[in-house]
C-alpha cells in the first residue's frame, strides 16, 4: 500500500514538471492553507461525520462486552462484516460449544457459550440486511409493506428484550428498524422513554442511535428539536431547512439554545473551512465570503448570556476582523483569545493566530519582530513534535514531501507555521532588506516537518541498456534519500527554499552559509537545526550561481568544496557532459564538470590578462568566449542551472537568472568582436572564423588564406559545409551575429 | 303490405342487431377498462409538476369545464447510479403528495421514460415500475386505478425495448384490471402502434426548440401539417393533447441555453422587449440551472387559440376512429388564464 502512495507521488510530481527540478506551478501556495481552528484536527474543510469515530468507540465498546483480550479486527469482522449465514453457522456452534475458527471473538463466545450475545448479533444482522434490502431508489414506502412488516416485527423483538447487558444495543437496532419504518412518533417516544428527553448521550450506543430522534423529528417538521439531536451527533441533516429558518442565524441559534454546546464551535469551525476553501477559487473579496458568519459572531458576542468559555468566539471574532482588514480589532481579539481560553489546543490556536495577525499587521522585520519570531517559532517547532502521532508520521513519510511540494494540507502544526512563514514572514524579510534571514526561513519551513520523520518514500530509477527505465519504490532516510545516484532529489529542488535560493541573488545564498556556518543567535541556530544543513547543497548552488555571474575564481573556490559523491548524486549528473570548449561529449562524463569548467575559464582570464601578443590572445578570447557562450548554451546548461530553460510565472521567481543568461551573451558578443579586432595575422583570423563555423566569411573575406582555399575548394556545394564539427554549436550563434554572419547561418541553414 | 311489413321487420331485426353488437363492443370496451365502469368525462388535464398541490383556481377550472380526469405524472425514469452503486433505469423527480386528490376525479399515473434510461435497463424495468406505481398510488390513497400511461420519446432504436417495457406493463396491469395507455408523438404515428390499450396524441412540441429562428415550437400549424396530411389509420384508440402552457427558450450568441418556466418576462429590470415576443435579457441574473447573461436572447413560446383550433380541426378530419378524449397540457393556473372561458370551452369541446 505504501509503495502505491510514493508511486503516485512520483508520478504527480514527475508529470507537473516535466522538466525534471525547479519552480513548478503549485497546486495551492502555502497562504492558501486552512488556518481557522478552535474544534480539534478537523482542518480540510470535510464534513465531520462521525462514523469512524463511531465505529471505533463501538468496537471498543465491544471489547469491554466480551474481552479485552479480543483484537478489535476480530470484532469488526464478526460484527460488522459477516452475513446472517454466517452468524447463523456461529450460533450453532455456540450451542454445540466448539469450533474451528481462530476468530477470537468466535472463539470467546463459542467457549462461554454466550447466547444472549449471539442471539443479539442475530437480530442486529437481520435488521441491517432487511434495511439494506430495500436500499433502492425504486422503493416507495407503503404503510404494511413487506419491508414494514419484517422492520416492524424485528422492533418488537428487539424491545422484548428484558436483560440489562444488552439493553442500550437492542434500544439502538429498535430506533433503526422503527425509524426505517417510517414510526417517527415511536422513534422519539422510545427515545424519551428510555433516556429522557435530552439528546445528551456520553456513551457511543446511545450516540449512534441520537441521529433516528433527529431524523424523526425532522421528518415530523419539528426543525429545532432536530438540529438539537443532530447537533449533539455532529451531523446536519440532509434537508437542512436553511440557516435563517429558525429565525435567527443557525449558530447564534444554537449558542442561544446552550451556549456551551461542545459541537457549536465544530459546525463553526466547518463553515470556515469551507470559507477558506471558497477563498482560494473564487475572486471575490473577503467580505462576500467571511461577512455573514462575521455577523453571527459579532451577534453571539454581543449576547448577555456567556458561555463558559467564550474564547473561541474570540478567536473567531479576530480570525474575520484580520480576513475584513480590521487590524487593530483583530489584534485586541485574538489576545483576548489567548489570555481566556480554557484549555490548552484553543490557547495554542489562538496564539498561532496571534503570530498570523502580528505578521500581518507588520510594516517591517526588526530587531524587536525578529526576538518575537523566535519565541514564536521555537514554540511552534515544539508543537509540531509534540503533536505528532504515529498516523501523522506514516503519512509524512509516504506523502509529506509532495504534500509540502504541492501545498496540500497534512498536519495543522505545520500547516500554520508554513502559511506564516512562507506565505508572510519571508515577503515581509525580503521588503524589508532581510534577505538571508528569508532564506534561513523558508529552509525551516521546508523542512522542520520532515525532520521529524526518519524516512522518505521515493522512487529508484535504474537504467538498463536493453530494458530501458525501471522504477523500484524505495523508503529511505533522508541521507539515503538525497545520496542516491539512481533517484531525482525532486524534493530539495523544487521546494520554495531552493526556489528563493535560485532567485534571490547570489550574495545573498553566500550570506546564508556564512550564516549557517557561523550560527550567531538562538535563532539562526533553531533555524539550522530544522533546515537541510548539509554545507555542500549550498556551495554547489553559490559555485553554479557564480559561473552564471563570470566569477570562476569564487566558483571554483566553492565547488571545490564539493565532493564528487554529492555531485554524482544531484538531478543533473544523469545529463551528458559535453566539453563545453569543443561540443565533443566528454568520454566516462566528468562528476567535477562544473568545477573543472570554473578552473579553466579562470585560468584563461588569467592567461588572457598575462598574453601580449595579439593574435595569441585574441585566440584566446575566443576559447574564452565560447566557453562563455556553452555555459548557457541547450548542451551544457547544467553549468549554470538545475533545470533546464526558465520559469519566470512563478510568483517567487524572479528574472535573476534570465538576466544573469543575458549577461553572459551580451559578454560574450563583446569578446568575440573584441577578439577578431585584435588579430593581426589574416591566417590566424580566417582559421578562427573558420572554427566558429562562419564559412561563407572565410570563403569571401579571406579567400587569399590557407584557410579561405580550403572552404572553397572543398565546399563548392552548400551542404559541404555541414563537414563541420561544430555544426550544431554553430546554430547558437545565431540570434547574437552580425548580418553577414547570418548569411554564414543561412548558408547553413540551406545545407 | 306484406312485402312493406317484412322490410320492417328484417329493419327492425337489422337495428336490434346493430343495437346488440354496439352493446357488445361497448361491453367488451367496458371489460377492458378494468373495472366496468365507463370513464366520467371526455374532458382531462394532464398535471405535469414535482408537487401535489392544487390551488383554488385549479379547482375552479376541474369543476367549471367538467374535467373527470387528470393524468399525473408520478416520477420519470432516468439513467442513473442506485444506493448499490450500479449503473440502472431509476426513478426520479418522483411527485411530492402535498394534497389529497379530490374523490370525484379519475387520477392516471403518467411514467415520463428516458430514452436513456430504456438502452440502460429497459429490460428490467417493467416490473419495478409498475410496482412502484401501485405502491404510490397506495400509498397516498389514489383508489379505483383504472389506467396508467407511458410517456416515452421512442425513436427507432429504442421502440423495440419500449415495447417490450409496454408489453410487460400492461400484462401485468391486467392482472389487476388496469388499462396501459403511451402518448403517441407526431413522428410516432406511421410506426406500428405499441402494445397497450390506448393512446394519447400529443399535439405539441412539435417545433424545433434548438433553432433560434423557428417562430413557435410549441405548436405551429406548418410543423404538425406535414404528420396530418393524410387520413391516419393507428392501430389503438386515440385521445387528443393539446398545449395551453408557455415557456421562454433561452438562446447565446444564437445556440439555445435552456428552458425558461417560471422567469417574470414582464420584469423590466430584466428583461427589454424586441418585438414579435423576443426579449433581450438586460440584467444577468440567475434561473435556478444556469446564468442569463446580459445580451442573451428570450423567445416566449405560447400556442395561440387560432392555432390550436386549426390543428385540433386538421387532427379530427384525418383521425378516423372517434376520438375517446380531448386533454390538454397542462394544468397550470397561471397559464390557463391566457384562454378566455369560451375558449377553453372550444379547446376541450368535441
Amino acid at each position: 500500500m505504501k509503495y502505491k502512495y510514493i508511486f503516485i507521488m512520483w508520478l504527480l510530481i514527475r508529470n507537473a514538471a516535466a522538466w525534471g527540478c525547479g519552480p513548478f506551478v503549485r497546486s495551492f501556495l502555502a497562504e492558501e492553507y486552512n488556518f481557522f481552528r478552535i474544534a480539534g484536527d478537523n482542518m480540510e474543510g470535510k464534513s465531520m461525520s462521525q462514523e469512524k469515530v463511531q465505529k471505533e468507540a463501538n468496537l471498543a465498546s465491544w471489547q469491554k462486552l466480551t474481552s479485552a483480550d479480543i483484537p478489535v479486527k476480530d470484532i469488526e469482522e464478526v460484527v460488522y462484516r459477516w452475513t446472517s449465514k454466517q452468524l447463523q453457522a456461529l450460533s450453532k456452534e455456540v450451542e454445540q460449544g466448539r469450533s474451528k475458527s481462530k476468530n477470537r471473538l468466535v472463539c470467546w463466545l463459542v467457549e462461554h457459550r454466550d447466547r444472549e450475545v449471539m442471539d443479539f448479533l442475530l437480530l442486529a444482522k437481520a435488521c441491517e440486511e432487511t434495511r439494506e434490502r430495500y436500499m433502492t431508489a425504486w422503493y416507495y414506502p407503503v404503510d404494511g409493506d413487506e419491508k414494514h412488516i419484517a422492520l416492524e416485527r424485528l422492533a418488537e423483538q428487539a424491545l422484548a428484550y428484558n436483560g440489562k447487558r444488552l439493553r442500550d444495543r437492542y434500544t439502538l437496532q429498535a430506533l433503526r428498524a422503527l425509524f426505517a419504518s417510517d414510526h417517527y412518533e415511536e422513534v422519539i417516544a422510545l427515545w424519551h422513554n428510555r433516556y429522557g428527553t435530552s439528546p445528551a448521550c456520553g456513551d457511543v450506543v446511545k450516540e449512534m442511535g441520537v441521529k433516528y430522534v433527529g431524523l424523526s423529528y425532522y421528518q415530523q417538521g419539528e426543525y429545532e428539536k432536530a438540529h438539537l439531536f443532530y447537533t449533539q451527533n455532529g451531523d446536519y441533516p440532509n434537508g437542512y431547512p436553511g440557516e435563517y429558518e429558525c429565525g435567527v442565524p443557525y449558530l447564534l441559534w444554537l449558542y442561544k439554545h446552550d451556549p456551551n454546546l461542545p459541537l457549536l464551535k465544530e459546525h463553526l469551525q466547518e463553515f470556515m473551512h469551507r470559507n477558506e476553501t471558497d477563498e482560494c477559487y473564487m475572486d471575490v473579496v473577503p467580505k462576500v465570503i467571511y461577512g455573514k458568519q462575521a455577523e453571527e459572531v459579532d451577534l453571539i458576542l454581543e449576547e448577555k448570556v456567556k458561555a463558559k468559555d467564550m474564547s473561541p468566539w474570540y478567536y473567531a471574532k479576530a480570525f474575520f476582523d484580520m480576513k475584513l482588514g480590521k487590524k487593530q480589532s483583530a489584534w485586541q481579539y485574538v489576545c483576548k483569545a489567548v489570555e481566556t481560553a480554557k484549555d490548552d489546543d484553543t490557547r495554542d490556536a489562538a496564539r498561532a493566530l496571534k503570530m498570523l495577525i502580528c505578521i500581518q499587521n507588520a510594516e517591517r522585520y526588526d530587531q524587536a519582530m525578529e526576538n518575537y519570531v523566535y519565541g514564536e517559532l521555537k514554540w511552534f517547532d515544539q508543537q509540531i513534535a509534540k503533536n505528532l502521532t504515529a498516523d501523522d508520521r506514516e503519512n509524512i513519510r509516504q506523502l509529506g514531501a509532495f504534500n509540502n511540494l504541492c501545498g496540500y494540507s497534512q498536519y495543522y502544526w505545520s500547516d500554520a507555521m508554513r502559511k506564516i512563514v512562507i506565505g508572510y514572514l519571508i515577503p515581509l524579510c525580503i521588503k524589508s532588506g532581510y534577505q538571508t534571514r528569508a532564506l534561513q526561513f523558508a529552509n525551516f519551513a521546508d523542512n522542520c516537518l520532515l525532520g521529524h520523520v526518519d524516512q522518505i518514500g521515493y522512487m529508484q530509477e535504474i537504467y538498463d541498456p536493453i530494458a530501458g527505465y525501471s522504477c523500484t519504490p524505495q523508503i529511505g532516510s533522508w541521507e539515503q534519500y538525497r545520496q542516491e545516484k539512481y533517484a531525482h532529489n525532486e524534493y530539495d529542488y523544487k521546494n520554495d527554499y531552493f526556489v528563493n535560493l535560485d532567485s534571490i541573488g547570489v550574495r545573498h545564498v553566500m550570506r546564508l552559509a556564512n550564516r549557517m556556518e557561523h550560527p550567531r543567535s538562538g535563532l539562526d541556530r533553531l533555524l539550522n537545526k530544522g533546515g537541510y544543513s548539509d554545507m555542500q547543497f549550498l556551495y554547489n548552488i553559490i559555485g553554479t550561481q557564480l559561473i552564471t555571474a563570470m566569477r570562476y575564481r569564487e566558483a571554483a573556490e566553492y565547488l571545490s568544496k564539493v565532493s564528487k559523491e554529492f555531485q554524482e548524486a544531484t538531478n543533473v549528473s544523469q545529463y551528458s557532459d559535453w566539453d563545453p570548449f569543443t561540443e565533443k561529449k566528454i568520454k566516462g562524463g566528468d562528476a567535477l564538470y562544473k568545477l573543472h569548467f570554473a578552473q579553466k575559464m579562470a585560468k584563461l582570464e588569467k592567461e588572457i590578462k598575462d598574453c601580449h601578443e595579439p593574435n595569441s590572445k585574441a585566440d584566446l578570447m575566443l576559447l574564452y568566449m565560447r566557453g562563455l557562450r556553452s555555459s548557457v548554451s541547450y548542451r551544457c546548461w547544467k553549468l549554470t542551472s538545475f533545470y533546464c530553460g526558465s520559469f519566470e510565472q512563478y510568483d517567487l521567481m524572479s528574472t535573476y537568472q534570465a538576466d544573469l543568461r543575458d549577461a553572459v551573451n551580451a559578454r560574450a558578443d563583446a569578446i568575440q568582436k573584441e577578439a577578431f579586432a585584435l588579430y593581426t595575422d589574416r591566417e590566424r583570423e580566417a582559421k578562427a572564423y573558420y572554427d566558429l563555423c562562419l564559412y561563407k566569411t572565410v570563403a569571401e573575406r579571406f579567400a587569399d588564406t590557407k584557410t579561405g582555399q580550403l572552404v572553397k575548394g572543398h565546399c563548392d556545394r552548400l551542404t559541404d559545409y555541414t563537414i563541420s564539427p561544430y555544426q550544431d554549436y554553430r546554430l547558437r550563434y545565431v540570434p547574437d551575429v552580425k548580418e553577414e554572419e547570418e548569411e554564414d547561418y543561412l548558408a547553413y541553414e540551406a545545407c | 303490405m306484406r312485402s312493406k311489413a317484412r322490410w320492417y321487420a328484417a329493419w327492425c331485426m337489422g337495428l336490434l342487431f346493430m343495437t346488440s353488437l354496439v352493446a357488445c363492443k361497448s361491453g367488451g370496451m367496458k371489460a377492458a377498462q378494468g373495472n366496468g365502469e365507463e370513464t366520467s368525462g371526455k374532458r382531462a388535464v394532464y398535471y405535469w409538476k414535482t408537487i401535489l398541490r392544487m390551488s383554488d383556481e385549479d379547482l375552479k377550472f376541474i369543476k367549471s369545464h367538467g374535467i373527470g380526469k387528470m393524468y399525473v405524472r408520478f416520477f420519470d425514469v432516468i439513467e442513473g447510479t442506485d444506493f448499490d452503486g450500479k449503473r440502472k433505469a431509476l426513478p426520479e423527480a418522483t411527485l411530492q403528495f402535498e394534497e389529497t386528490i379530490p374523490k370525484d376525479i379519475e387520477i392516471v399515473p403518467v411514467v415520463f421514460i428516458t430514452v436513456e434510461s430504456l438502452r440502460e435497463g429497459g429490460k428490467d424495468l417493467a416490473v419495478p415500475l409498475y410496482t412502484r406505481v401501485k405502491a404510490m398510488c397506495e400509498a397516498n390513497g389514489i383508489e379505483n386505478l383504472r389506467e396508467i400511461q407511458l410517456d416515452c420519446d421512442w425513436t427507432v432504436s429504442t421502440r423495440d425495448i419500449f415495447y417490450k417495457v409496454c408489453a410487460e406493463v400492461r400484462e401485468m396491469a391486467h392482472r389487476d384490471g388496469i388499462d396501459v395507455s403511451a402518448t403517441i408523438r407526431l413522428h410516432q404515428l406511421k410506426s406500428e402502434a405499441p402494445p397497450v390499450d390506448r393512446g394519447v396524441l400529443m399535439l405539441y412540441n412539435t417545433g424545433n426548440i434548438y433553432d433560434e429562428k423557428e417562430e413557435n415550437s410549441i405548436l405551429s400549424y406548418e410543423n404538425a401539417e406535414p404528420y396530418l396530411r393524410q387520413s391516419i389509420k393507428f392501430d389503438l384508440p386515440l385521445s387528443l393533447a393539446l398545449p395551453t402552457y408557455q415557456w421562454g427558450l433561452l438562446y447565446r450568441d444564437g445556440e439555445f441555453m435552456c428552458i425558461l418556466h417560471n422567469e417574470d418576462f414582464d420584469d423590466e429590470d430584466t428583461f427589454e422587449s424586441m418585438g414579435n415576443n423576443r426579449m433581450r435579457v438586460i440584467e444577468s441574473s440567475y434561473t435556478g440551472d444556469m446564468w442569463m447573461l446580459g445580451g442573451d436572447e428570450v423567445r416566449i413560446e405560447w400556442p395561440d387559440m387560432e392555432t390550436i383550433r386549426r390543428v385540433k380541426k386538421l387532427a379530427m378530419k384525418q383521425i378516423k376512429d372517434p376520438i375517446e378524449e380531448t386533454i390538454i397540457y397542462h394544468l397550470d393556473a397561471t397559464n390557463l388564464a391566457k384562454y378566455t372561458f369560451d375558449e377553453m370551452e372550444e379547446i376541450l369541446g368535441e
